[in-house]
């Protein structure tokens, strides 16, 4: 069938593309503030009550 | 886990953290601030972490539900109203590679955040089906099918930017065979 080739030449091509924009991104610079916020680390005060809703396991989606 | 081991570890996983962030949100400053609050939320929360496991993994699912939350906390904004809309409508055909892959940026930020993040898990990450249905926390098959429509928009953008090409090369050709008087050699 001609389909299959051309939609894996298609989804390589899109992998392709989605691993330079991912390269682009992660190979960026941190900004400033998120550089700031890793030197301040060790003075946020840790407690107990920190909230940990966004820890929990995954929440479905649509 | 020693805090300051898991600092170092935390640090070096930031880039990364920050692209998966841009993968979800298309927007710098939504990244950063999504960054901020993951760092923040596991670092206060570094108890909850089991040494020994996939600690990027954990990073990624603490920013993902962040984002889902923030994000059906805004439901009524606008989403990144200064970047994907004037982005895709200011994107001109491309003429080399760069350009093709700022068309390529344009077309994937029109796609749901969904789908852009099983694009990036699978195709950028090399994630599993499994691993990616656990991080996204849907079945298998949820992630076969965004994958697929992922995939089938962007190819179908790309095709419509190839034909585009070929459309303005051949105008191109034509004006300067006309201008010439058909004498073009």
């Amino acid at each position: 069938m001609p389909h299959r080739p051309q939609k894996q030449s298609w989804d390589s091509l899109i992998d392709e593309n989605l691993k330079k924009v991912f390269e682009e991104d992660a190979n960026a610079e941190l900004p400033p503030h998120l550089m700031d916020l890793l030197d301040r680390l060790d003075k946020i005060q840790v407690t107990d009550g920190a909230d940990g809703s966004a820890l929990r396991r995954p929440e479905a989606e649509g | 886990m020693n805090r300051q081991d898991a600092k170092a570890e935390l640090i070096s996983h930031m880039k990364v953290l920050r692209a998966f962030a841009m993968s979800l949100t298309r927007n710098d400053a939504a990244a950063d601030d999504l960054v901020q609050d993951t760092v923040l939320k596991a670092w206060t929360n570094l108890e909850k972490f089991q040494e020994g496991t996939n600690m990027r993994a954990w990073l990624f699912t603490i920013l993902r539900n962040t984002f889902y939350s923030n994000r059906r906390k805004a439901v009524r904004e606008v989403e990144d109203s200064t970047g994907s809309i004037t982005e895709s409508i200011s994107v001109k055909p491309a003429h080399d590679g760069r350009l093709q892959l700022a068309e390529f940026r344009a077309a994937l930020n029109l796609l749901p955040a969904e789908q852009r993040e099983v694009l990036t898990l699978i195709g950028v990450l090399q994630y599993s089906y499994e691993e990616a249905a656990e991080v996204c926390g849907v079945k298998v098959g949820t992630i076969k099918s965004r994958l697929n429509r992922g995939r089938e928009a962007l190819a179908l953008k790309m095709q419509i930017n190839a034909h585009d090409r070929m459309e303005l090369t051949d105008a191109a050709t034509h004006a300067v065979v006309s201008a010439s008087g058909g004498t073009a050699a």
